[in-house]
C-alpha cells in the first residue's frame, strides 16, 4: 500500500482528508456489521491510515469522518446510495460516471455503472483497483 | 449577471449557505435514519463515540420528501427517463468512458474476440523475444480496412476515436494483426490497440472530453465563473488558480462535471454519440450539488444551466449557444492550420 500511497501522493493539486484514529475506523467496522453490510477490507483501512478520503480530478474515494468534515464518509454515503446488494456490496469511492465498490462476496473490487450498478470492470487487489480508478497505469 | 448592492449580496450568500447546509443536514439525518445505532459503542470507545455527528431522528420517508420539496422549490426536479430506450451496453459503456477521461482499463481475457485474442497471444509472445528473433509486419497499416467493422462504424462517430484511426491502424499492423480480423473486432479489442499504441509511443493517442469540455467552458464562461466564485466568497488567488488548471483542461477536486442524460441512457439523446460533448455537460460542485442530482433515482438541473454553483440563480451561469459555437468554430479552424502547417513542412 506503500507503493500506491507514494504514487497517488505525487499527483498534482489532490485534497485528502484529515488523519484518521483508529477508534473511528473499529467504530465504522462495529457499525456496518450491526446494519447487516460488509466491513471494509483489510486493504482498503490500511489505505485509510495514509489517506482518509483522497479526491483528484473528479475521482473521490471515502474515509471514516464521523463528523462529516470531509463529505466523503463511507458510512453514510453507503446508507445513501441504494445498492442492490448491500449486505454484500461496500461502495469505496466514485467519479463522475461510476462507484467503486468492494464485493465481499466475491473478495474483489468492482468499478460499477452509477445507474445501472453494471460491472464494468473486476479487480483483485486494492492497491490495482485505486490506481486504476484514478488512471494510474503502470 | 444583476448588479447587487452589497448588503443585498450579503444577504442572497446568506440565504444560500442556510439552504446548502439545509440540506447537507436533511442527507445525514436521512444516512443515520437508514443506519441502527451502536449504543454499546460509547462505553467501549469513548472518544470516538463521541464524535458522531447526531442528527433528529425522523422517519426514511419524511427526510426523502423533505429534500425532494427543497429540490423542488430550486427547480430541480426528478428525471423522468424517456421510456423504451434501451440501456447502454457493458462495451457501449466502456467505449464511451475512454472517450470521456482518457484512462485505459485493462479487460478480461474473455472480453476480447475470439480472433483478436488469438493474434494478440502471438504478439504478446514475440514482445518477450529479443530484437533479434522480432519478426517484420506483415501487413502495411495501409491493409487495413476499418470500416468493414461494425464496432468502428459506431466508434468513429466519436471525434477522438475517428482522429486516431491511424494510430489503430499503425499499431495493427506492429501487431501482425490480419486485416480480416478488423471486421471480427469488438470495441475491448480497439481499446487494447490503443492503449499497445500508448505504451510503445509514450503518449495519449486524444486528448479526452474531459479535459477538451474543461477548456471550452474556461474560455466560454470563465470570467462569469470566476464573479460566481468571488460571490461565494473564494479567494481571488484560488479563483485565479482554478481558472489556470482549468486552461490546462484540469478540474480542481471539489468541481466535477454532471452528465445531463446519464452514459447508460445516452441512446435517450437524438444523437447520443454526443454524449461526451459540452452541450450535455454540467459543471458543478461536487458536494453537496452533484451528490443531489444522483439522489434517489437521479434528479435534473435545468438544461440551459452549464455552471451550478448554487440553488440561487445567482450562482448559476445560463448557457450562450452563440459563444460555444465560435468557440467550436475557433478551435476547428485552429486545428485545421496546424494541420496544414505540418503538411506544408
Amino acid at each position: 500500500m506503500q507503493n500506491t500511497a507514494a504514487k497517488l501522493s505525487k499527483l498534482p493539486d489532490f485534497l485528502a482528508g484529515h488523519p484518521l484514529d483508529s477508534a473511528d475506523i473499529i467504530l465504522c467496522q462495529r457499525r456496518l456489521k450491526l446494519n447487516n453490510r460488509p466491513s471494509v477490507p483489510a486493504d482498503y483501512a490500511a489505505f485509510l491510515h495514509f489517506f482518509n478520503s483522497f479526491s483528484y480530478e473528479g475521482c473521490h474515494l471515502f474515509g471514516i469522518s464521523p463528523q462529516r468534515e470531509s463529505e466523503f464518509d463511507l458510512l453514510s454515503e453507503n446508507a445513501l446510495i441504494n445498492v442492490p446488494h448491500p449486505e454484500k456490496q461496500l461502495i469505496l469511492g466514485f467519479n463522475e460516471l461510476d462507484y467503486l465498490l468492494w464485493d465481499a462476496l466475491a473478495q474483489n473490487y468492482q468499478t460499477v455503472d452509477k445507474n445501472t450498478f453494471e460491472v464494468l470492470n473486476t479487480i483483485p487487489s486494492c492497491e490495482t483497483a485505486i490506481l486504476d480508478f484514478f488512471g494510474i497505469n503502470d | 449577471m444583476p448588479v447587487l448592492t452589497k448588503s443585498k449580496t450579503a444577504d442572497r450568500l446568506a440565504q444560500e449557505k442556510h439552504f446548502v447546509a439545509a440540506l447537507r443536514y436533511k442527507l445525514d439525518a436521512l444516512a443515520n435514519a437508514q443506519l441502527k445505532e451502536d449504543r454499546q459503542a460509547s462505553k467501549i470507545l469513548k472518544s470516538a463515540a463521541k464524535r458522531v455527528k447526531k442528527t433528529k431522528p425522523q422517519s426514511i420517508s419524511h427526510l426523502k420528501s423533505e429534500i425532494h420539496l427543497l429540490l423542488s422549490a430550486s427547480n430541480i426536479q426528478p428525471h423522468r427517463p424517456r421510456q423504451n430506450v434501451p440501456l447502454a451496453t457493458r462495451e457501449e459503456s466502456w467505449l464511451i468512458r475512454l472517450d470521456w477521461d482518457g484512462k485505459f482499463h485493462q479487460p478480461a481475457d474473455t472480453d476480447f474476440s475470439e480472433a483478436y485474442a488469438r493474434e494478440r497471444q502471438i504478439y504478446m509472445e514475440q514482445l518477450a523475444l529479443d530484437d533479434t528473433q522480432m519478426s517484420f509486419p506483415l501487413y502495411q497499416p495501409q491493409a487495413y480496412e476499418l470500416h468493414t467493422s461494425p464496432t468502428w462504424l459506431f466508434m468513429r462517430r466519436f471525434q477522438n476515436y475517428a482522429n486516431s484511426a491511424k494510430y489503430i491502424c499503425e499499431q495493427l499492423s506492429r501487431q501482425n494483426i490480419s486485416p480480416e480480423t478488423v471486421q471480427k473486432m469488438n470495441f475491448f479489442d480497439f481499446s487494447n490497440v490503443l492503449y499497445n499504441w500508448m505504451k510503445e509511443n509514450n503518449r495519449q493517442p486524444f486528448e479526452s472530453a474531459r479535459s477538451r469540455n474543461i477548456k471550452m467552458f474556461e474560455a466560454c464562461y470563465g470570467n462569469e465563473f470566476a464573479e460566481i466564485m468571488e460571490l461565494l466568497d473564494y479567494k481571488p488567488e484560488y479563483i485565479s488558480r482554478m481558472r489556470q488548471k482549468m486552461r490546462n483542461g484540469n478540474t480542481d477536486p471539489m468541481i466535477n462535471f454532471h452528465h445531463n442524460i446519464n452514459v447508460s441512457r445516452f441512446k435517450e439523446l437524438d444523437e447520443p454519440h454526443k454524449i461526451n460533448r459540452f452541450s450535455n455537460m454540467l459543471l458543478t460542485f461536487v458536494q453537496p450539488h452533484h451528490r443531489i442530482l444522483h439522489f434517489g433515482n437521479g434528479y435534473e438541473a435545468p438544461r440551459d444551466i452549464v455552471f451550478f454553483g448554487g440553488f440561487d440563480p445567482l450562482y448559476q451561469i445560463r448557457r450562450n449557444p452563440e459563444r460555444e459555437r465560435q468557440y467550436l468554430q475557433t478551435q476547428k479552424l485552429a486545428a485545421k492550420a496546424i494541420k496544414d502547417a505540418k503538411y506544408s513542412r
